[in-house]
């Protein structure tokens, strides 16, 4: 998802909350035909707003305090879709045909494995070495932060499909970069050169 | 073109452009397809972040599988196979595959019986079952499996090792190879509804603004066109295809459905929400388990599993009228009916207990009173049942829509949130809604202005699940402001066949309820207009069908476009068979548990499934093995002597006293063919086994081209799927459950959708021969209509032993006063009438019999309103049967003396001679479960036989009887079963009331009655003589059952009088009968004629045994209580 998408999506959840007191078909419907792009999304704030209306108040809230639930919605939906603030980075590998990825694997020394693991941010961020991302952003012609951006932002769900209930999507496991390494399949020597710079 | 066949046929052409002419492995394929299509295969070890927990994950913008490093090539030749599959076939979806979507062996459709029918059949997992079928189809085409199987004589595990191949994966589809006919389906035989654009009818219906729609579509019309005109327009208006939620009432339609769109919307139509009732209801429940305390996977109970969690409890609910000893899933089967009635209603185990309470109060008379009884003792099994089905966490089909209302009804929260998910509801089918679905709708679809439902009043047929076009009525009610439309054009039928329709539809009482039947014939006048034939009788009847199919075939029709239509199974069987024996080959597989070849599959698990294995006597006459019925005797003698299981026997038949060389021989080649399976095995594995392993069996059935020899294949197919599906529930061994469920399915009427033929074997050159029900959606170029006559259709009305109690169905009927139940009745066979009707293209022929045995038939009343424009052939031509088959040969057994039989033997025999043979001479053991209840029966037998002993002059007490029942208990009673108390209370009951039934008597004379006749000595056993208080002599014959409408002519009190008389003399004596469980007594009062009529048919009895006449006397109620059900009428041959 790119940062602009990202950056409608919040602007489309805004005006959802604008618009709606509570949500009901009719805004949703309006909101889905301004920002077509984001039907999924919408359609899962509404639904968790309406739940968390349904839900009995708490104690120390008045069960009109609208502010709590549209939190609440937006809180689950964030657990879903990514990082706080509903912006998560552009994906930096986005529109590159496998011809070019696998260039690039070449290029910098990984295999398909590690490649895909840090498209997919399957890497904790923090392992990853500084050079490695020095270079993807220099051959992905992207800022160093895009990059880091990237990497940063918590795992993809395992799939952008629409899962029944009984396969709710969840964040999927990370590993560190020297795992990933011992996982791959490199030869020895270009292994063993990445787990130094690790 | 159905998807699967699309994944068979792009999977073969995948596999020859790899293979190349060469034969490789099935990893070497793999690599070729991948490689040929750039990606990359990419291992990844367990455990690894990118798979996580999945199996594989197709990555396209990286053209590279990344996939579980499994430990067999084979397991990962399967794993790539199925990712290709995707790559194949879903460009518009990303693949992450988990575990329980991998599995190439998995078949095609779920087994149409049980709680699979209700799974998921959402678009991601027919893509994942797809994806299945493609990757078997690329490892292992169907035309090379068959000819290295056929051909090349390879068995399975053969096939699987050269390949390098998972073993199951070869075993499923040489299933599907060898088993069902090879090709297209060629769709489910309905009229697309017109070709090319919509008509103005359906264009206006799919472009509906402004409120609910209900569409009333006519046969004929295109109604699927229109509904998916209907998504397509919304989608193209802008709708959020995820916002459409299509229900259906079956996943065949679910699925016509979501192909008709994806060839439309390729990319939408996975977004859309498409599927049954159930499977949406299943859906909320796993969305919402927590608020309902249910599991997110929560299990779902069928019939059948239902019937086993309540058996064993039924004793401790104090039942009285639903008491049955002999075999209590048969009340289950009424209770479980009345109960899931009552979920169609809403009505839960409390409501239901309140209006049986109320009838109890509002009792007039006798029957009034012990129908409220009846409905208490259903509420007291209901509630029972629902705190089972929650202790367990589950739900059964009813609480699939019962509780989504509930949860709907009572959180606006959640009713809200799946309003907005689902903003666009569209309905198919809508006549069969039955009160609870209808009101989910309202939950789902709220003032319905977004709500589109077609359906066709005078096509529902579906009563008995408590559907009603009164739903259809009350639509306008349900959803105020709602519009109504109907479709204009009839595509199927010729002009004088939609006339005769229109004609009937105008007189059905349906017709008050919806709009005028109006229909335009697409194909103008092309046809002859139908025609009514009359025979002299059902026979004279099967002739002129017989003969009209075979005109009609020579004119250019060929079988599989014609069909006959029945009511009942009953006249479906006996068609069948009239067709068969004037050489029509048939599409029919009737009763699947009763056909000769899962016979023999049944009677194969059986040796698995008891130490006694009395499937031996079918398995053992196959022409394989050959083994003498003497030797077959010897072996299961030897196996109840406890030792060694028959099973085990098969290792070292040489050993077993007094077998033939030949018989050792037969059974020797029987055990090999066995090799390598023992008791833990499941039904799948011993039968996957047995039939592509070792054994010849399917040979000479593949071999041949005849339609039987076809239909044979189908039904083994049919038998395989539906053994894989039955989940591992229950207790014994794998086999034992799965016999277990099979009689459960016979007993309670469930194995009915296992007839379904399955859909590419539509297509043999055959007759389909169908249930009404059955040929709904279906349509053929000739339709016969036979039994058009008084009781044949309409049918007679049955009212249900356990019906709704009153006030529980508040349906309006037009304001007519009357039976609700009889209504019902009344209007469903006028619209089973319609569905036939319009179910012929061309041709139809309506048939009767004018008389049935001796009795005369009147004309169905339906004929006269089909106007007076119907044809009357009298006397058609016809077409005599071939020659009569040959009576089955005779079993001699060598006399021991003198035939001595008791009177209950007898009766037996009167019975069923074969199972007279089976259980008195062969003595097998049965195969029926030893529940509970037959133990507690047992242990009171035991009792009761002591009865005949007791000295003269003793009382019959109380206190005696409870002795002698604690003294039996250890040996035959439940000891250890977790209700035993309960078990034993009933067994004391029941003797209580044996001694209350005797009070004042005394034991008489205990000498044995006996009676000589011609052939032979009849030992009668009247179970009591006794002396009054006077001294009068009175005979009591004791059952343990209740007297109902019994009428005291059994066969053999007429022998026990015959013989009183010549001990006592007529009137020297007393004779009753007494069913213990409702203290009833009977006198016997036998006419002289009746008396004489009973002793003549022993004496033919008799001297039929002496002259080894045994023929099986099949019957539909007595059959699957028969504990020789599996095994029937099999024999080896030879004499004894």
């Amino acid at each position: 998802m790119s940062d602009e998408r990202r950056s409608s999506l919040h602007a489309a959840l805004e005006d959802f909350v604008a618009a709606a007191g509570s949500p009901d078909a009719a805004t949703l419907e309006r909101m889905i035909s301004h920002h077509p792009q984001h039907a999924a999304e919408l359609t899962d704030f509404a639904v968790e707003w309406a739940l968390q209306e349904g839900l009995p108040a708490s104690a120390d809230a008045g069960p009109a305090d609208d502010e709590r639930l549209i939190a609440a919605a937006l809180e689950r939906l964030r657990a879903r879709l990514g990082p706080a603030g509903g912006r998560p980075p552009a994906d930096p590998f986005a529109r590159r045909s496998a011809t070019e990825l696998r260039a690039l694997a070449h290029r910098l020394d990984l295999d398909l494995s590690l490649l895909a693991k840090l498209r997919h941010r399957r890497i904790v961020a923090d392992s990853v070495p500084r050079g490695l991302i020095r270079a993807l952003a220099a051959a992905l012609e992207v800022p160093l932060a895009a990059i880091e951006a990237h990497l940063a932002a918590p795992p993809a769900i395992a799939s952008d499909a629409r899962f029944k209930a009984a396969q709710k999507p969840r964040a999927e496991r990370q590993e560190t970069f020297a795992e990933a390494v011992r996982r791959s399949r490199l030869d020895p020597g270009t292994r063993e050169r990445w787990l130094a710079s690790c | 073109m159905d998807a699967f066949e699309v994944a068979r046929i792009r999977a073969r052409a995948w596999h020859e452009e790899a293979a190349a002419g060469d034969d490789p492995g099935a990893w070497e394929l793999v690599e070729r397809v991948a490689r040929a299509r750039g990606y990359e295969l990419v291992p990844l070890a367990a455990g690894d972040a990118l798979l996580d927990s999945a199996e594989a994950m197709l990555d396209r913008q990286l053209e590279a599988i990344f996939y579980r490093a499994a430990e067999s090539t084979a397991e990962r030749a399967a794993l790539i196979a199925h990712e290709l599959g995707h790559l194949a076939l879903h460009e518009h979806q990303p693949a992450i595959c988990r575990d329980d979507d991998v599995d190439a062996s998995t078949p095609d459709e779920p087994s149409p019986a049980g709680a699979s029918r209700v799974e998921a059949y959402g678009v991601r997992e027919r893509q994942e079952l797809q994806a299945n079928v493609f990757a078997r189809e690329l490892l292992l085409p169907r035309p090379l499996a068959r000819a290295l199987f056929l051909d090349r004589g390879l068995t399975a595990s053969a096939i699987a090792g050269r390949r390098q191949l998972p073993l199951d994966v070869v075993r499923q589809q040489l299933c599907d190879a060898l088993l069902i006919p090879a090709g297209d389906d060629g769709g489910d035989g309905e009229t697309a509804g017109g070709g090319g654009d919509l008509d103005p009818s359906q264009e206006a219906a799919a472009r509906h603004r402004g409120g609910a729609l209900l569409l009333e579509a006519g046969p004929g019309t295109g109604k699927t066109r229109a509904l998916v005109g209907r998504v397509v327009h919304l989608v193209e208006s802008g709708a959020d295809p995820a916002s459409i939620l299509a229900l259906t009432f079956s996943n065949k339609a679910a699925a016509e459905i979501t192909e008709r769109v994806a060839e439309v919307l390729p990319a939408a139509a996975p977004l859309i929400w498409t599927g049954t009732f159930h499977a949406f209801g299943l859906e909320l429940l796993r969305q919402h388990h927590q608020r309902l305390e249910l599991e997110a996977d929560v299990p779902v109970v069928d019939r059948s599993d239902a019937i086993e969690l309540l058996e064993e409890l039924l004793p401790t609910l104090g039942l009285i009228h639903h008491q049955n000893l002999y075999e209590p899933a048969i009340e289950l089967r009424e209770i479980l009916a009345a109960i899931s009635r009552a979920k169609d209603e809403l009505v839960g185990e409390e409501a239901y207990a309140a209006l049986a309470r109320a009838m109890l109060d509002a009792a007039g008379d006798d029957a009034e009173r012990v129908a409220a009884e009846r409905a208490l003792e259903v509420a007291a099994v209901y509630r029972v049942y629902q705190h089972a089905l929650r202790a367990k966490r589950a739900v059964d089909f009813g609480d699939l829509i019962m509780l989504p209302v509930q949860l709907l009804e009572s959180e606006p929260g959640v009713r809200r949130a799946v309003r907005l998910r689902h903003r666009h509801v569209l309905v198919d089918e809508y006549q069969d809604v039955n009160r609870a679905s209808a009101r989910l709708l309202q939950a789902v679809a709220g003032d319905g202005s977004r709500l589109w439902v077609v359906g066709d009043a005078r096509q529902s047929i579906y009563r008995f699940r408590g559907a009603s076009a009164a739903n259809l009525a009350r639509f306008g009610d349900d959803f105020p402001g709602a519009t109504a439309r109907a479709l204009a054009r009839n595509y199927r039928s010729t002009a004088a066949i939609v006339a005769a329709c229109s004609r009937f539809a105008r007189t059905m009482r349906v017709s008050r309820r919806c709009l005028d039947l109006d229909l335009e014939a697409a194909r103008g006048d092309v046809g002859p207009p139908p025609d009514l034939r009359v025979a002299a009788d059902p026979e004279g009847e099967a002739a002129a069908i017989a003969a009209r199919v075979r005109q009609l075939e020579a004119a250019g029709v060929p079988l599989y476009r014609q069909a006959v239509l029945c009511r009942s199974n009953a006249t479906l069987n006996a068609l069948a068979e009239a067709c068969e024996a004037r050489g029509i080959p048939v599409l029919h597989l009737g009763s699947l548990f009763e056909r000769d070849e899962v016979r023999d599959m049944l009677s194969l698990l059986t040796l698995f499934a008891d130490a006694w294995g009395s499937g031996l006597v079918r398995v053992a006459a196959l022409p394989a093995y050959a083994v003498p019925l003497a030797d077959v005797r010897a072996v299961l003698a030897k196996a109840r002597q406890g030792e060694s299981t028959v099973l085990e026997l098969l290792a070292r038949p040489q050993e077993i006293e007094g077998v033939s060389p030949a018989g050792a021989a037969g059974l020797a080649r029987l055990g090999r063919d066995l090799r390598g399976l023992d008791r833990a095995a499941t039904p799948w594995q011993i039968l996957a086994t047995y039939l592509f392993e070792g054994s010849s069996y399917l040979a000479g059935i593949l071999r041949s081209d005849a339609v039987a020899d076809r239909m044979r294949a189908v039904a083994l197919y049919q038998f395989l799927s539906f053994a894989r599906s039955v989940r591992p529930v229950g207790s014994g061994f794998p086999a034992t459950r799965l016999l277990d469920r099979v009689r459960r399915l016979v007993l309670l009427g469930e194995e009915r959708d296992l007839r379904q033929i399955p859909a590419p074997a539509r297509h043999l050159e055959a007759l389909p021969l169908m249930t009404i029900h059955a040929s709904k959606g279906l349509e053929f170029d000739a339709v016969h209509l036979p039994s058009l006559m008084s009781r044949g259709l309409p049918s007679t009305f049955q009212r249900p032993r356990d019906p709704p109690p009153a006030g529980m169905i508040t349906r309006p009927v037009d304001g007519e006063e009357g039976d609700p139940l009889r209504a019902d009745h009344d209007e469903e066979e006028e619209c089973l009438f319609f569905v036939a009707l319009s179910r012929a293209r061309t041709h139809l022929h309506l048939y009767r019999p004018e008389r049935v045995g001796k009795t005369r038939r009147k004309p169905s009343i339906f004929l006269p309103r089909l106007g007076d424009e119907l044809l009357v052939v009298e006397r058609p031509p016809a077409l005599p049967r071939s020659a009569p088959p040959p009576p089955p040969p005779a079993v001699r057994v060598a006399p021991a003396g003198p035939i001595e039989l008791s009177g209950w033997e007898l009766e037996q025999y009167d019975r069923c001679p074969r199972r007279f043979l089976y259980g008195r001479v062969l003595e097998l053991a049965g195969t029926r479960r030893d529940s509970a209840y037959y133990r507690t029966q047992r242990a009171l037998y035991a009792v009761l036989d002591q009865l005949a002993s007791l000295p003269a002059g003793r009382a019959i007490e109380g206190a005696w009887l409870r002795r002698r029942l604690a003294e039996a208990w250890p040996e035959h009673g439940p000891v250890d079963h977790a209700f035993e108390a309960e078990y034993r209370r009933l067994a004391e009951d029941v003797l209580d009331n044996l001694a209350a039934t005797h009070a004042g008597l005394k034991a008489a004379d205990s000498r044995p009655l006996r009676l000589d006749l011609d052939a032979g000595r009849v030992l009668l056993d009247p179970g009591l003589i006794a002396a009054g208080a006077g001294g009068d002599v009175v005979l009591r014959v004791l059952k343990t059952g209740r007297k109902g409408s019994y009428k005291a002519d059994d066969l053999s009190l007429g022998l026990v009088q015959e013989a009183a008389d010549a001990r006592w003399g007529a009137g020297g004596y007393r004779l009753e009968v007494v069913h213990l469980l409702d203290r009833g007594l009977t006198p016997v009062a036998m006419s002289g004629r009746m008396r004489a009529g009973r002793l003549d048919k022993s004496r033919r009895h008799l001297r039929a045994i002496a002259r080894g006449r045994f023929p099986a006397q099949p019957d539909p109620f007595r059959c699957p209580r028969c504990p020789y059900f599996f095994v029937c009428p099999a024999l080896p041959a030879g004499d004894l």
